[in-house]
């Protein structure tokens, strides 16, 4: 029986059995990008991947095809590339504004079925078209195949941006009762600029916020450990803009009113400190402290209800609130509740707390 | 009955939990969540409490049923309902040990092929694994519960990296609670025998266990550490995918490897599904074990004819199995019959073995206040 | 007394054929006449016969020149003979008069053949007596060596003593280590050409007579030649000889011995072999290294946990580079990536075969270095290690990567005390790399899968090979990934079934009294 083992195994090793992905025999393929274009109704991929042929450091370079439908792009690639184009290592995607204000359903189920692709991938729309931002990786001011990744990772991390990668995007987008959003990326003279928040509707685009809303969303949403918020501020003529780091931020959501007709309340409580203060405010005084944190306390207040209310003229929830009411009833209604969302009355309340003054008065 | 083992082939009685625990853990862990929530939705968890309670007892009446015998399943077949009757009963048994076997198997390499290599043949993952099998089972019953012991050992601290997930997590996806009725419940109990599968085989190596009667406590403690897994992956699960999220995933245990980030290695289900391998291993191999002993006992051959036989079996049918609809219906029709075989048959000859036991009592006793003149 | 049972080997060719073998050697012959013999002998040059006696009286001496001590042939039978003039009735009273305490009388040319070929001289009163006397002047301490610093079992800490090749130099140290009336020597003669001496060791009370038994019933089964060395022996009495593990443990050094002794373990000595074999064994006992003992605790068991470490890392680390570049790009971290495939941009061979030319020509470069004469064997070394390394990453034959990987293996493969498991260790890593080339990581895993299954059909004198991981035994671990300190290895390991459960008194082994000195202020 040992003779038939010894055997089976040389036979198995002689036909070479699974399909091979030498790493130096395939393209590593690093983001693609998609566009949509209306004049004739294709879609056009564009690939990002490095060149290792002329030394350690790497060229990053394109390749772009155009197809009918975003399945159709791969094999078009492959036949424009001298190595099979393999996907392994997708760290992003871009789309483009057509794209994504066109439909993004296709494609996400793709992405979703496809067990070639991680869930650390970082989905952003393109304020524009994602080949010329893709193209502008290649040229000398960027030239690193990793940036648009690195960038999205980088804010991720010191929190100006909400956390997304694809397994938050298809969280969100499979689910009946909250909206998808992702980073906007708009380019800037070959360079590539964080501009804000995408948010959908379903499976399109319907509006796109700025730096300081997103911030202002990403308190309201999970709270934060880092960012920095500036608001002006007003006494007595004087006038100048204080920075507030935020060090703490705890997100808790109240839930006022009876079945028929909710109201919710965020609570916000901020612990920060202040970063930069104009010279007439003496920060030792406890009177000062207490009018900027009050005034810092409306500010928020105010902005934060004027983006609920912009949420609810466009009838998306980002924020979840469908999602949070629905944790906390029983027998809950989606659609009544989502028919009396954008009437509802959703009202923030913040707390500042001011924690450290810096080194030096 | 007598035990006719040698104690040289006997195992000690904790090593019941190994066995018990290693031939539930298979494939199921890894799907089973889009299964359960069909029923209770997002509370299936509670279910699992339920199937795991039912089970229990369930061991409770087969080990009832084996101690009162002292003897394995064939034995007692032959017993109660005659020789051909009860060869019949231990042939259906053997079949459906094999049927098991095959699911497990067919659907390890299902996965292998989809998540890993999709261009893999079926037979020839077959011709390196089945040689594997034979090595184990012909080693006789002490190496096959030697791997038990190592598939459930060695794989064991996969199940800390379940904690990376709830960094994603939403725990707001758990509640509302009871929000559902009894009945779906129970359904999503019924999605649940599949997982709880294994256990059973039981009935047929209990002469192997050193003192078999002191050993149900490891068996039950196995059944539970088996719920807390399951139950452990469910509710990361629930908090990490959304309820839409979820019917769409057919793997959502692999899935959510995918988001497991360790220090040098990324893409961490790689890692799981090799593993995977020696997780299987011992489920399958219980299996086959079992099937080759009810047909070499009932036709009195040697067991290797018959482990070849199996093994070759087992070939044959993988190939026959090769797209996802059949190895689905497969699955369904193999859990039904579980369903059947564990809530209805196993319940059957509990009492059978009780009403037969009180007749002999009472003749027993009939005898000595009466003994026949003689 | 009953028979203890005895468990059977399975090594081919030796015990089960025996009975098959039908041919003709020295052993089955009819015995020859001493005459016969004696014209067997004289066809060799160094075969001397000598008339010994004052005038009146000769008697005749006869004796292998090489066997004999020539000194103590002069002094104690040439002399006395010549200046003291000896009357000798018969054979028998030459026991009285000689100062010499082996001499035996007798008629059996079997047992001449034998003590002859041993360095005994024959002693006869005429030229055809039957009835001989034997008297032993065996010169035994020549062309062997007298000392061994057990260079191959180096340790910087503690007694650097090991075993040599003459046998009864190894039962003197034995005997000198181990003041205890229970250390029982047992001698058989194995080998039909050699009929080499094999002494079986054992302290009796502790060790499980069983062992005993089927060491000794084995040894005995054996029909083999000649035996060149212990380790033969030992695979001649393998419960298993076609596994690449070794099932018993071999060493030069007495402490190791001492300590196997003192587990309950059994060893035996052979003739001309200074490694001494002690069963039975388990896999863990392979990693211990006597250093462990000699260094406080906390830094044996971190030894023993880097060499264990050591030894994972050498086996699996070439295979899963391989698995990983061949099929599982994606598993790479993405800083990584850059290095990885700029490594193999030039090469030309798919990483298995790069894998393979570099493991052989390691193993070519140990081979050829155990070979040579040790200041050439430094510079080849060198020139090997360094140039050839160097030379193929420049030439693009290999990527610079892959040497670390191999090289940093190689090294990690020698962490093992035991020589025999360090080659196993070295055998292991090539059907894993062929695993890993046919299936990526789930040929890796497929490969562990055999392993583990051929571990747990393992066995030593019928005792399982991973005891204690499996039969799983929580109280034995004291002594195995871990080195506790004295205070708890008090306590045998059970899976050898001693009879005394024991070695000292834990509670009077170094208690050192850890109060706080805050509560004697």
């Amino acid at each position: 029986m040992k003779r038939i083992l010894i055997l089976c195994t040389c036979l198995t090793f002689l036909t070479s059995c699974a399909d091979r992905e030498t790493i130096d025999e395939i393209q590593v393929v690093n983001s693609i990008g998609y566009d949509y274009i209306p004049q004739s109704n294709k879609v056009r991929g564009t690939i990002l991947y490095p060149i290792y042929k002329y030394g350690p450091t790497e060229e990053p370079s394109i390749i772009a095809a155009t197809a009918n439908s975003s399945f159709d792009i791969p094999l078009r690639l492959n036949n424009k590339s001298s190595l099979p184009v393999a996907f392994g290592q997708l760290r992003s995607i871009v789309m483009g504004k057509e794209f994504a204000t066109h439909g993004v359903d296709e494609l996400v189920n793709t992405i979703a079925r496809n067990p070639d692709l991680g869930r650390n991938i970082k989905l952003s729309i393109a304020d524009g078209n994602a080949h010329e931002l893709l193209s502008s990786v290649t040229k000398k001011k960027i030239k690193d195949y990793q940036f648009i990744s690195n960038l999205i990772e980088q804010n991720i991390r010191t929190e100006n941006l909400p956390n997304t990668n694809l397994q938050i995007f298809l969280f969100s987008f499979f689910s009946d009762d909250r909206d998808p959003y992702l980073p906007v990326l708009a380019q800037q003279k070959d360079a590539i600029k964080l501009k804000g928040l995408a948010l959908f509707k379903q499976q399109k685009v319907v509006t796109t916020i700025g730096m300081k809303e997103t911030f202002l969303f990403k308190l309201l949403t999970s709270g934060a450990k880092h960012g920095r918020y500036s608001v002006k501020i007003k006494e007595n003529d004087r006038r100048g803009e204080i920075i507030l780091q935020n060090l703490r931020t705890k997100t808790k959501y109240e839930i006022k009113g009876n079945h028929q007709h909710p109201s919710i309340i965020a609570h916000l409580t901020i612990d920060g400190l202040v970063k930069e203060f104009p010279g007439w405010i003496n920060l030792t005084d406890p009177a000062s402290i207490k009018m900027v944190e009050k005034t810092l306390q409306k500010d928020i207040e105010k902005d934060g209800d004027a983006f609920i209310k912009k949420l609810q003229r466009h009838k998306i929830d980002p924020i979840c609130f469908t999602d949070y009411v629905r944790s906390k009833t029983r027998g809950f209604n989606s659609e009544k509740f989502k028919a009396q969302y954008p009437d509802m009355n959703i009202k923030v309340k913040a707390r500042v707390h001011l924690i450290q003054t810096g080194i030096s008065n | 009955m007598h035990n006719t083992i040698k104690e040289e082939n006997q195992v000690s009685p904790s090593f019941l939990f190994f066995l018990v625990h290693s031939t539930q853990i298979g494939v199921g862990i890894l799907g089973f969540q889009r299964l359960i929530i069909k029923g209770a939705g997002y509370e299936a968890w509670i279910s699992i409490f339920l199937a795991a309670i039912s089970v229990c007892i369930l061991l409770a009446m087969i080990f009832n049923i084996l101690t009162r015998e002292n003897s394995d399943i064939v034995d007692i077949h032959r017993l109660y309902f005659g020789k051909y009757l009860g060869g019949a009963l231990t042939l259906a048994a053997s079949a459906y040990y094999f049927i098991f076997a095959l699911t497990i198997y067919r659907t390890y390499v299902e996965i292998l092929q989809i998540w890993m290599f999709p261009q893999l043949e079926t037979w020839i993952v077959s011709l390196v694994y089945l040689p594997i099998i034979y090595y184990t089972v012909s080693g006789g019953f002490r190496v096959v519960t030697g791997i038990a012991f190592f598939g459930v050992m060695l794989p064991l601290p996969l199940a800390l990296a379940l904690i990376y997930p709830l960094k994603y997590g939403h725990l707001n996806n758990l509640f509302p609670l009871f929000d559902h009725t009894i009945w779906e419940f129970l359904i999503s109990t019924k999605m649940m025998t599949f997982e709880n599968l294994g256990f059973e085989s039981v009935l047929f190596f209990y002469p192997f266990i050193k003192n078999g009667a002191t050993s149900q406590k490891w068996g039950q403690l196995g059944i539970l550490f088996s719920a807390f897994l399951y139950l452990c992956t469910a509710l990361v699960s629930f908090a990490y995918f959304s309820q839409g999220q979820l019917m769409h995933t057919i793997w959502p245990t692999l899935t959510m490897a995918k988001i497991i980030e360790i220090p040098f290695l990324q893409r961490f289900e790689y890692i799981l599904i090799a593993l995977w391998l020696l997780v299987v291993l011992p489920t399958i191999a219980v299996s086959v074990w079992c099937t080759i002993r009810g047909f070499s006992k009932t036709f009195n051959k040697p067991p290797t004819l018959f482990l070849i036989l199996v093994l070759i079996a087992l070939l044959g049918f993988s190939i026959f199995f090769d797209d996802r609809e059949t190895i689905d219906q497969l699955n369904t029709r193999l859990s039904m019959t579980g369903f059947y075989f564990i809530y209805g048959y196993i319940p059957f000859l509990f009492l059978y073995s009780l009403i037969r036991a009180k007749i002999k009592q009472k003749k027993a006793q009939k005898e000595e206040r009466e003994p026949t003149l003689s | 007394m009953n028979k203890l049972p005895v468990i059977e080997s399975h090594a081919r060719g030796t015990v089960m054929f025996k009975h098959l073998f039908k041919r003709k050697n020295a052993d089955d012959q009819p015995k020859k006449s001493l005459d016969e013999l004696i014209n067997q002998f004289k066809k060799s040059s160094d075969f001397m016969t000598l008339a010994i006696g004052s005038q009146h009286r000769k008697y005749i001496i006869t004796y292998f020149k090489q066997l004999v001590n020539m000194q103590s042939v002069e002094d104690k039978i040439l002399e006395p003979f010549q200046k003291l003039d000896f009357t000798l009735s018969s054979v028998h009273e030459v026991e009285n008069v000689l100062p010499i305490e082996d001499i035996s009388v007798t008629r059996d040319t079997k047992e001449i053949l034998e003590k002859m070929l041993r360095g005994y001289v024959m002693f006869q009163l005429h030229k055809d007596d039957k009835l001989v006397a034997l008297i032993k002047v065996q010169s035994f301490d020549t062309g062997f060596r007298k000392e061994n610093e057990t260079e191959n079992e180096f340790s910087v800490v503690g007694p650097k003593i090991g075993f040599v090749e003459d046998l009864d130099v190894n039962l003197y140290l034995m005997r000198k280590t181990v003041i205890s009336e229970n250390l029982i020597f047992k001698e058989l003669t194995v080998g039909n050409k050699s009929k080499t001496r094999v002494v079986l060791v054992y302290l009796e009370g502790i060790t499980n007579p069983q062992h005993v038994e089927t060491m000794t019933q084995r040894l005995e089964d054996i029909d083999f030649d000649v035996i060149f060395d212990s380790t033969m022996l030992d695979q001649l009495i393998s419960d298993n000889s076609s596994t690449a593990f070794p099932l018993f443990l071999t060493t030069e050094r007495i402490d190791r011995v001492l300590f196997s002794l003192l587990n309950g373990q059994a060893a035996f000595f052979s003739s001309g072999s200074p490694y001494a074999v002690t069963g039975p064994s388990t896999l863990l006992d392979f990693f211990v290294s006597p250093e462990d003992y000699y260094l406080p605790w906390v830094l044996g068991s971190f030894f023993r946990v880097i060499r264990i470490l050591g030894v994972f890392f050498s086996i699996f680390a070439t295979p899963l580079y391989v698995a990983i570049v061949t099929y599982h790009y994606e598993m790479l971290p993405k800083d990584l990536l850059g290095p990885i495939i700029f490594s193999r941009t030039n090469v030309p061979f798919p990483p298995v075969i790069e894998v393979l030319f570099l493991e052989i020509t390691i193993e070519l470069l140990r081979e050829a270095g155990a070979r040579l004469p040790t200041k050439v064997g430094q510079t080849l070394g060198i020139v090997g290690g360094i140039v050839i390394g160097q030379a193929t990453v420049e030439a693009a034959l290999t990527s610079n990567i892959l040497l670390i990987i191999v090289s940093l293996t190689a090294l990690a493969s020698f962490t093992t005390p035991i020589f025999k498991m360090s080659n196993t260790i070295r055998l292991l890593r090539f059907p894993f790399i062929l695993f890993a080339t046919a299936f990526g990581l789930v040929g890796i895993t497929f490969g562990f899968c055999f392993l583990l299954v051929h571990l747990l059909r393992l066995k030593s004198l019928g005792m399982p090979y991973l005891v204690p991981l499996f039969p799983f035994r929580p109280t034995e671990y004291r002594d195995t990934f871990l080195r506790l300190p004295y205070s708890h290895t008090a306590k045998r390991p059970s899976y050898l079934r001693p009879l005394e459960r024991f070695r000292y008194n834990p509670n009077k082994a170094n208690k050192t009294k850890r109060k706080s000195n805050l509560d004697n202020e």
